[in-house]
Formats: structure tokens, C-alpha cells, sequence
């Protein structure tokens, strides 16, 4: 990777507060095109802050986000899809009565044009751009091994199901820039395992840049080729995986002792 | 549903709808147009509330909107009654667009109440612009005649009228549901935030929604007019705006169908209970209403689903 290319994504300086809780305190760094690039950081470092402020659900008080050089923050929250970033939801934040299909048909809203009066009237490219959508959103189900459950509605499915329609959903996008927040969560070792293949496949077939919030060390470790460390929202560490593992402040902000993080 | 358990069950009820003039008094007649005027308010109460999860309390007021709309361009201005009909449509399109966008910043209850004083504003309004409105004492019409020589009463030809607008919406409902912008439009209901998320512009189809919803209330408020031949304010107070909610929730939320059983909910039941007690039919259509809440608690269109996937489970046998 040369050093004159832009990043895609650049964070500079960005800083929340929530009342007296500084969510956020000056954190900036890059995420170069193609990369895996870990986020972690102990309960409440803000890491899930930052994912809203890419998303524009909140609005920092300073700093800016770029993705691509251009700033974020001029844009509404619908936007940022259609510009090539996708997002997962810690806690899920799926469509329940709608089915699994549907809720991955979604994700291609921002890639696709039909209006009120085009599809109230049902134009012939109307049919054909909805052929489209079904087509792409079945792709993912394959991929993402969900097509069993295609009809059913996404309410009532196990956790880490819908934790995978929200991926789904999110590649439906065709993001250049994915969001991961904690794909982990409720996983077991093989499933853990089954993920991390996945990911680099996204990454590696797809070409998609990833940026992943995980709690689960042997999952970022292995697969990030840069890591992130946040606390109390400021960042205390930056580098590859086996730097960040043996810093002594991270050790401190994860353990409150001097031991190795270890990949679990 | 299986696809082909509902094109049987719509081609029946077209042809029931044909042939329902042959068999049935003028007076009957007049009733089921009102059910077809108002199984068309209803499916646009249905898009906003059932299918994008704005509540409003105030639709009475894009009724009456359209029915006045109607009555004025006949009464005033002589426009031949189908462009006054379409005027409705538009008109209200743009009225609810415009309502729309301040409602944006109200949720759920805030909003009912909001709408809610558009319908108790609504009569005295009408009754205020008296020079057009023909105050309390209202527009008198004259039915329509059938045109083209055609052996009909004014009364078989309005509900022929009202049944091919009913069919036409509800073919341009059926497909603005099933697509992109339908599903955009049940995500908003579902999670706004992940709506967003995916690139939905929610306050644009929000506002469009209620646009869509008030123009389908307001075509049937011209029909209305036409096929009652009179407006006056009082018709058009709360209860009216009332009764469509109860009729998109007997009907069942978020269905096209519902929009349908819930206009004959509200036509024929107030007459039944009516049959039953002179003295206290509220009292029996509350029961009515208790009853069917109890018994199909996602309405007539939910249960019958119901009951066609059960039916359709035991057919197929082994699989559950
Ligand atoms: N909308 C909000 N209103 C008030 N406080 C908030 C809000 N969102 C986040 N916070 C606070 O900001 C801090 C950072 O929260 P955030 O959710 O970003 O942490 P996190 O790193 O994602 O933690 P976890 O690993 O537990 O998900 C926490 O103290 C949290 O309580
Ligand atoms: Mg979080």
C-alpha cells in the first residue's frame, strides 16, 4: 500500500458527549482500502458511538469523518448507504414482521431507483429492477447460508442467525466499507471459527474494507491487520495485532493488571 | 396465503361484485356502494397506519376534504363529476403531503392526537366558509345519470362507478405495497433507525405515505358525495374519523383485503345492532366490537389467513 493513497475512511479528532460522559475524546486514525481493521476496547470504551456517528445517527460535537475524502457529516443518515457503507447493529436492529428475504431485499434500497409512481403503476423496468433486488438478496442468503429460513419472518429466529441476516443485509448494499459491531456475540468456538473464514472471504472476494468491533480476541486477532484500542473513549493504542496485544496500556485497560492480552 | 388461493378468492368476489345489482333491492344497492366508497378510505387509512405505523385520528377530515372538494366543482362550476373526483385525489394528495411533514416530529400517540384535532376542527371549519361551503345547511347534488344509453338507475351506475375506482386503487395499492417502496414503507414501521440505515429517506416516504393515504381517503370523499348527492359538516365529525380506525383494525392492519371486510364491518353492523336494540345499538356494536377483537385479534383478513393456512396444512397432510 503506498503511502500517498488516500485512506478510505479517515477519522480526525472525533469527540462525543453525552451530558457529562465524554463518549468519545479526540480519536483519530485511518482504514486504508482492503484492510480488516479492529476495533476494540473494555464495556462503554465507544465503540458503538463511533459506528453512529459514521451512520450520522449521532452528530460528534468536534472533529469529522471522511470517508473517501468527503466529510460525512454534511450528509443525512439515509445517505451513507448509497456511498458504500454498510452496517451491523450489536443488538440487532432488524424489520421482525418482515421475512428474512425481505429483510435482505432491503438492504438494496440504496442501490436501486423505483419511486412511488413507478412501482404503484408497476413499470416493465419496474418488474425487472425487482427481479434484480430478489435475485442479488437470494445470492446472499446462499452465501450467508440462510436460505432455509428465507420466508420466514425475521422475528423468532436464533440470535446468531439474525446476526447473520444482518450481514446479509449489509453486503446486499454492496458496501465498499462494511460496519461490524460484535458478529460474535453468542457464537460458540466453531461458529467463532466459521466467521472469521467468512470475513475474509467478504474482504478477500468482495473486495470490501471492514471495520470490526469484536470483544472476542481470537476472532480480531487473527484476521485484523490493524487494531484500534479505545478507553473511556480516547484511543490508547494503534498498530498490528501482536504490537497492540503486548502494549502495556491496554494490558492495564483490559485487566486492570500487567498481563498479555491473550487470544481467547 | 398461497398465490392461487387468493386470485380464486378475488376472482369470486369480482364476480359476486358484478352480479350483486341483479339480485339486491336499490336501496341494498346504495348500501354496498357505501361499502366500496368506504373499503377505498379504509385502504388509505390501512397504508398509513397498518402498513407505515402513522395513526391517525383526523383521516375524517381528508373525507370530508374530498367530498367537499366534489360537491363545490359540481355545485359552482359544473365540472364534469369525474375530474371533480380526481380533483379530490390530488387535492388531498397535497394536503395530506403537506400535514405530513410537520408530523414528522410526532410519534405514535402524539401524532393521534394531532390528527385527531384535524377531525375536530374539520366541521366548524366547513361551517366557516359558509360562501362555499353552504354552511350547516350543506350542498344538495343531483345524481349522475348513466351515460352512453345504458339501462341503469343513477344508483346501479354509481356503484358500478365506485367498484372500478375500488379496483383500480386497489390494484395501485396492491402493486406500491408489494415492491421496493413497500417494503421501504413496512421498514420505517418496523425500525425507522435501520430503515434509515439502509437508505430509506424516511421523512420523504413518510410524508409521502400520508400523501398516498390522503388522496385514497379524499377519492373516497368525493365518491361519497356523489353517491349520497348531499354534503353537510355534521357528517363529517370525529366519529367519522373513528369509525375508519375501527374499520382498518376489524378489517386487519396492514392488509388490502381487511380494508374490504372492515368497510362492511362498519356499513352493515351500526344497521344490525340497530335491528337488534332501538334502544341501545351503541351498547351492541361495542359489544360487536369487543366480540370480534376477542375472537380475530388481527382481524377478519388475519383470521381468515389463518384459517386458509390451517386448511391448507391439514390438505397437504404430513407437513406441519
Ligand atoms: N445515546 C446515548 N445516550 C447517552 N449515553 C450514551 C449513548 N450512547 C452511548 N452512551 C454512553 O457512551 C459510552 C460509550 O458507549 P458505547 O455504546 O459506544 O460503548 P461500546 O464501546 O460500544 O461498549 P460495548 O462493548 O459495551 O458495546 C457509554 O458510557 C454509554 O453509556
Ligand atoms: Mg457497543
Amino acid at each position: 500500500m503506498s503511502a500517498s493513497r488516500q485512506p478510505i475512511l479517515a477519522v480526525r479528532d472525533l469527540t462525543v458527549r453525552f451530558g457529562g460522559i465524554v463518549a468519545l475524546d479526540g480519536v483519530s486514525f485511518d482504514v486504508a482500502e482492503g484492510q480488516v481493521v479492529g476495533l476494540i476496547g473494555p464495556n462503554g470504551a465507544g465503540k458503538t458511538t463511533l459506528f453512529n456517528c459514521l451512520s450520522r445517527l449521532y452528530t460528534p460535537q468536534r472533529g469529522d469523518v471522511r470517508f473517501r475524502d468527503r466529510s460525512l457529516l454534511a450528509l443525512p443518515p439515509h445517505r451513507i448507504a448509497d456511498l458504500g457503507i454498510g452496517r451491523t447493529f450489536q443488538n440487532l436492529a432488524l424489520f421482525p414482521t418482515l421475512t428474512v428475504l425481505q429483510n435482505v431485499m432491503i438492504g438494496v434500497h440504496s442501490r436501486t431507483r423505483s419511486d412511488f409512481l413507478s412501482n404503484a403503476l408497476r413499470l416493465p423496468w419496474v418488474g425487472r429492477e425487482e427481479a434484480e433486488i430478489r435475485e442479488r438478496a437470494r445470492e446472499l442468503l446462499a452465501f450467508l447460508d440462510l436460505t432455509a429460513v428465507a420466508a420466514h419472518p425475521a422475528a423468532g429466529l436464533p440470535f446468531g442467525t439474525l446476526k447473520r441476516v444482518e450481514l446479509a443485509r449489509a453486503l446486499a448494499g454492496a458496501p465498499a466499507l462494511l460496519l461490524v459491531d460484535e458478529p460474535a456475540g453468542g457464537l460458540n468456538h466453531e461458529e467463532v471459527a466459521v466467521l472469521a473464514a467468512l470475513l475474509r472471504t467478504i474482504r478477500e472476494r468482495r473486495g470490501v474494507t471492514i471495520l470490526l468491533v469484536e470483544h472476542h480476541m481470537g476472532l480480531v486477532m487473527p484476521i485484523s491487520d490493524n487494531v484500534v484500542v479505545l478507553d473511556f473513549g480516547r484511543k490508547i493504542a494503534e498498530g498490528r495485532p501482536a504490537q497492540v496485544q503486548r502494549d502495556p496500556e491496554v494490558i492495564r485497560a483490559y485487566l486492570g493488571v500487567d498481563e498479555p492480552v491473550q487470544a481467547r | 396465503m398461497t398465490p392461487r388461493a387468493r386470485a380464486v378468492g378475488v376472482a369470486a368476489a369480482l364476480a359476486v361484485a358484478l352480479v350483486l345489482p341483479l339480485f339486491v333491492s336499490n336501496f341494498r344497492l346504495f348500501q354496498f356502494t357505501q361499502v366500496g366508497v368506504y373499503a377505498i378510505a379504509l385502504l388509505g387509512l390501512n397504508v398509513l397506519t397498518g402498513y407505515n405505523g402513522q395513526i391517525s385520528l383526523g383521516h375524517g377530515a381528508f373525507y370530508a376534504l374530498g367530498a367537499y372538494t366534489t360537491a363545490i366543482m359540481i355545485d359552482r362550476w359544473d365540472v364534469p363529476y369525474p375530474l371533480t373526483i380526481i380533483a379530490a385525489g390530488v387535492l388531498c394528495l397535497v394536503a395530506g403531503f403537506l400535514f405530513g411533514i410537520p408530523a414528522l416530529r410526532l410519534e405514535g400517540l402524539y401524532l393521534a392526537l394531532a390528527t385527531f384535532a384535524l377531525a375536530l376542527a374539520i366541521p366548524q371549519i366547513l361551517k366557516y366558509f359558509e360562501h362555499w361551503t353552504g354552511g350547516s345547511q350543506g350542498i344538495v347534488l343531483s345524481k349522475p345519470n348513466a351515460p352512453w344509453g345504458l339501462k341503469l338507475s343513477p344508483d346501479q351506475w354509481l356503484y358500478f362507478v365506485t367498484l372500478g375506482v375500488l379496483v383500480a386503487l386497489f390494484v395501485l395499492a396492491r402493486n406500491l405495497l408489494a415492491g421496493r417502496t413497500g417494503r421501504a414503507i413496512v421498514a420505517i414501521r418496523d425500525n425507522p433507525i435501520a430503515a434509515q440505515a439502509m437508505g430509506v429517506n424516511t421523512a420523504l416516504y413518510k410524508s409521502l405515505t400520508f400523501g398516498v393515504s390522503a388522496a385514497y381517503t379524499g377519492v373516497a370523499g368525493g365518491l361519497s358525495a356523489l353517491v349520497i348527492a348531499f354534503v353537510a359538516p355534521d357528517a363529517f365529525n370525529v366519529f367519522l374519523s373513528i369509525t375508519l380506525l375501527v374499520g382498518i383494525v376489524i378489517g386487519g392492519l396492514a392488509s388490502i383485503s381487511g380494508a374490504l371486510f372492515g368497510a362492511l364491518f362498519i356499513q352493515f353492523v351500526p344497521n344490525w345492532a340497530q335491528d337488534i336494540s332501538k334502544a341501545a345499538p351503541w351498547a351492541i356494536y361495542g359489544v360487536f366490537l369487543i366480540l370480534f377483537m376477542y375472537v380475530m385479534p388481527r382481524g377478519i383478513a388475519g383470521a381468515l389467513r389463518l384459517a386458509l393456512a390451517r386448511a391448507g396444512r391439514r390438505g397437504t397432510g404430513t407437513r406441519a
